[in-house]
């Protein structure tokens, strides 16, 4: 619901790194974004498109990588997904399972574009 | 020529250095600090109004946070409480910024326990620090007791739950046992209340235990 607010932020960040590099502009970012961030990936997209017309991002492709929700229980120490099951462990079906992967809202990489050196 | 630049930070790391500094300011005031949230109509700011009376011993302040109007401002400034409205103008979430300015109006030295009752919203709230020592979730008997696996971090980051209205239970095909389990599946730490401020049931223990908690002895596993 507040993917524009996040992407101003993204966008924020990148430009400061960005202009202190010296870059003229950035050619893509890289997202990482969990299933239970709360942020969908395509109104990312769509914020990020609108809201980096005139900055250093205009243009930029937006490459979003998800991440699923990931349990480990904490009795049995296994790994699983969150399904019909719910969260209950389906390997020892205890409860209580330790979120370790999904709420992931990270700015991994982005690549910019240097000056070009100029020859004599 | 194009260069990688890896960045590994959060989205959301403005937010969190805003909380943190909040979360100072709060620590230094010896304020404790509650965060509740929990879809529009779940019942907060009715639990308040019932709850602060309760903890009469403590000096309550409560900043309320509303897409639009001051109507659960007004409804709490009738116990005699400090009380700052946030009007978000259609923002979905308090952020720490927001509660900073908030907190600027507020006498801290006269306060023991500040409740930040959030903008109605069971998605969003729950990815924005505001820099309280513990976040209370409502969730209302009229929403489904399939609730909780459908917004997972609002439960997760969360230390309790109330579920309000237990009184309109007999009218609806909410399952008491199957929400608390889920819950449970969840976080088995969570503390839960079962709660009807219509009839009361339930009030007196929440009361206790948020006293208990912002007088340190009651220890909440985030």
């Amino acid at each position: 619901m507040h993917e524009l607010g996040l992407v101003m932020n993204v966008i924020h960040m990148i430009t400061q790194d960005a202009s202190s590099r010296g870059f003229r502009r950035v050619k893509s970012v890289e997202l990482e974004v969990g299933e239970f961030s709360g942020a969908l990936p395509h109104a990312l997209k769509e914020a990020f498109r609108i809201a980096a017309e005139g900055t250093l991002l205009d243009g930029a492709t937006l490459v979003i990588d998800e991440v699923r929700a990931e349990l480990c229980c904490k009795d049995c120490g296994r790994t699983f997904f969150p399904g019909k099951q719910g969260w209950n462990c389906p390997y020892c079906g205890a409860g209580g399972a330790d979120l370790v992967r999904g709420m992931e809202l990270q700015v991994k990489s982005y690549v910019g574009e240097a000056e070009e050196c100029q020859s004599k | 020529m194009s260069v990688k630049v890896v960045v590994g930070k959060n989205i959301l790391d403005a937010n969190e250095k805003n909380a943190d500094d909040l979360r100072k300011v709060f620590h230094e005031s010896g304020v404790r600090v509650v965060n509740m949230l929990g879809s529009p109509g779940s019942g907060k700011t009715s639990i308040l109004q019932k709850v602060i009376p309760g903890l009469s011993p403590l000096r309550v302040a409560v900043i309320e946070g509303d897409i639009a109007t001051t109507r659960d401002a007004e409804r709490l400034s009738s116990l005699g409480i400090q009380v700052v409205q946030i009007t978000t103008l259609g923002a979905c979430h308090l952020d720490a910024s927001m509660v900073s300015r908030a907190v600027s109006e507020i006498d801290l030295s006269t306060v023991d326990l500040l409740f930040i009752e959030n903008v109605g919203n069971l998605v969003c709230p729950a990815s924005f620090d505001l820099g309280e020592d513990l976040r209370i979730l409502v969730l209302s008997v009229a929403e489904g007791s399939d609730k909780p696996l459908k917004y997972p971090a609002a439960f997760l980051t969360s230390q309790a739950v109330i579920i309000n209205k237990k009184d309109l239970i007999p009218y609806t095909d909410f399952s008491l046992e199957s929400a608390v389990a889920e819950i449970r599946s969840m976080k088995s730490s969570l503390e839960i209340f079962e709660v009807s401020c219509r009839t009361g049931e339930g009030i007196e223990r929440l009361c206790g235990w948020i006293e208990d908690w912002a007088k340190g002895k009651v220890e909440v596993s985030k």
